[in-house]
């Protein structure tokens, strides 16, 4: 077992005291009172994980706080921290809150898990220095800049994701995500987690990747409404998510890569479809996308624009979570960090069987003891 | 029920692995069989579409032991005194925050989880573990058990456990 696990639990229990207590809008003094504690000191030890409750402290603060054991205790949740942007539209409410709960339960699993197994991440995070008034050519440079930075090479999108782990530290998952949901990004202190909806076409799914990859790069300068509809209404969480898109755009499909492929197109005077499918499959993107980076570029105009995504082979549905991921918990297991049951019903498995395939779809061993 | 067998308590997965190698019907006759009520209900929502399900008859189940229902007290004793308490899915924890609220010197508890050995032993149940192994040797089974039913593998954690402690 790791020790990380005894070390953390006085701290979660005091976090979490505090959290509901906030929550409740009581000050540390008005919860002694209730508590009956004499002194603040003792709760103030207590919220910041220096002291232990004992077995009736906890219960009289249960009852104050009006709150069950598991919120106390449970290490796989995100209480009163974490800040999700999903990009959704048609999902409904009840749908987005479902997913953040557990799609919560990922990101606070593989966070706690990093805690236990002591991995050291940087302290220092890439951020872009934009705002709410930059251009969206000072975006697109930023897209362009970071191809360059993290080596990317000719198809960006195929090396997007090991960058984003290598350089960011940042967990990215490929998930199922309810109808209307294509990606989500999550900012949390040692858990950023970037989930993109796998069902997805390999062109969106890259676009999500590169559109969220933005609001971590942003998330304190420009964070980003809780969901992006698509047609955000106010005028500043639109102009976000068409910076967004624009750095997405050209991190995807820098100048460099695309104007040889153009001049291509005009020497050998392809057909501008048949060109833009091949240069999409080419590239892991949509041609809708093409068609707009081109436009953006001042190769096109609006008028040439696809209106109707083309098809691309897009190649296999990427497996479910990451093998980055699914490494974490098999650690997690074989450190007795998680108990096989628990893990099943956290990743959503049938059953052992279907936790046994989750492994083998990674390429990875099946743990001891599943 | 209270009969002059030895008290057995099982959580969801030995009594899915009792029923796989097909030695339920002696441990019944042969132990006084407990599990919690968290542990029946996990049997009853068992994924028929799952590869490695095993069919269990959850009321027969009910019929063969006795089962047991926590007050939020237990499950706080257990939760302030073991780390790994949090780390567990509900019918494991529910079983060892039983079993740790009883006089357990008469107790056999039957777990092949690895994080449920650890939350076991932080709650003072090292001794009172016993691999599905040695259940079936009793009960004069020769049952082919996964590994984590083994005394092999319950040796190692507890061993790991202890030096920890």
């Amino acid at each position: 077992m790791s020790s990380g696990k005894k070390e953390s639990f006085a701290t979660r229990v005091g976090a979490r005291i505090r959290v509901a207590r906030k929550e409740l809008k009581l000050t540390q003094e008005e919860l002694c009172e209730r508590i009956g504690f004499n002194d603040r000191q003792t709760l103030t030890s207590i919220e910041s994980g220096m002291r232990n409750v004992s077995a009736e402290e906890l219960m009289r603060f249960m009852a104050v706080l009006k709150r069950e054991l598991d919120f106390f205790t449970d290490p796989f949740r995100l209480e009163g921290e974490g800040r999700f942007s999903f990009r959704a539209k048609g999902a409904g409410d009840d749908g987005l809150k479902t997913f953040e709960e557990t799609a919560g339960q990922w990101v606070a699993f593989w966070r706690e898990q990093r805690r236990y197994q002591k991995v050291d991440a940087s302290p220092c995070r890439l951020q872009l220095t934009l705002t709410d008034r930059s251009a969206f050519e000072e975006a697109q440079a930023a897209g362009e800049w970071l191809a360059k930075e993290w080596k990317l090479g000719d198809v960006p999108a195929t090396r997007l994701v090991a960058a984003i782990e290598e350089f960011m530290s940042v967990l990215v998952l490929y998930v199922d995500m309810p109808h209307g949901i294509s990606g989500a990004a999550c900012q949390v202190a040692g858990g950023d987690t970037i989930m993109v909806n796998r069902k997805e076409s390999v062109g969106r799914r890259n676009f999500d990747l590169a559109h969220e990859l933005f609001h971590v790069l942003t998330w304190a300068a420009l964070p980003p409404e809780r969901v992006d509809r698509e047609e955000p209404a106010g005028s500043r969480a639109k102009r976000v998510e068409q910076l967004a898109d624009n750095f997405a755009s050209a991190l995807l499909m820098p100048r460099d890569i695309l104007l040889p492929l153009w001049e291509v197109r005009k020497e050998t005077g392809m057909d501008m479809k048949e060109w833009s499918i091949s240069v999409a499959t080419q590239l892991h993107v949509s041609t809708w996308a093409l068609g707009v980076r081109l436009k953006t570029l001042g190769l096109i105009t609006e008028a040439e624009i696809f209106k109707r995504d083309e098809e691309i082979n897009g190649g296999p549905v990427p497996a479910l979570f990451s093998r980055r991921f699914m490494e974490c918990a098999s650690q997690a297991l074989e450190q007795a960090d998680v108990s096989v049951m628990r893990l099943i019903k956290l990743l959503g498995m049938t059953g052992r069987g279907g936790l046994k395939e989750l492994f083998k779809s990674q390429g990875l061993p099946e743990p001891l003891g599943v | 029920m209270s009969t002059n067998r030895p008290v057995l308590y099982l959580d969801t997965c030995a009594i899915i692995e009792a029923h796989r190698v097909g030695c339920w019907r002696q441990m019944v006759t042969r132990y006084e069989l407990h599990t919690v009520a968290e542990c029946r209900d996990e049997l009853r929502s068992g994924n028929a579409r799952d590869s490695e399900y095993i069919v269990v008859d959850v009321d027969q189940v009910e019929r063969d032991m006795v089962i047991h229902g926590l007050s939020v007290e237990q499950r706080i004793a257990a939760g302030v005194k073991s780390a790994s308490f949090g780390v567990l899915d509900a019918g494991e924890r529910d079983l060892l925050a039983w079993c740790a609220a009883q006089a357990p010197t008469a107790m056999i508890i039957t777990t092949g989880d690895r994080a449920a050995i650890v939350a076991a032993c932080e709650l003072g149940l090292r001794e009172n573990l016993q691999p599905l192994e040695e259940v079936t040797i009793a009960i004069g089974v020769h049952a082919d058990l996964k590994k984590h039913y083994r005394r092999a593998w319950l040796a190692e954690i507890c061993t790991t456990c202890a030096l920890e402690f």
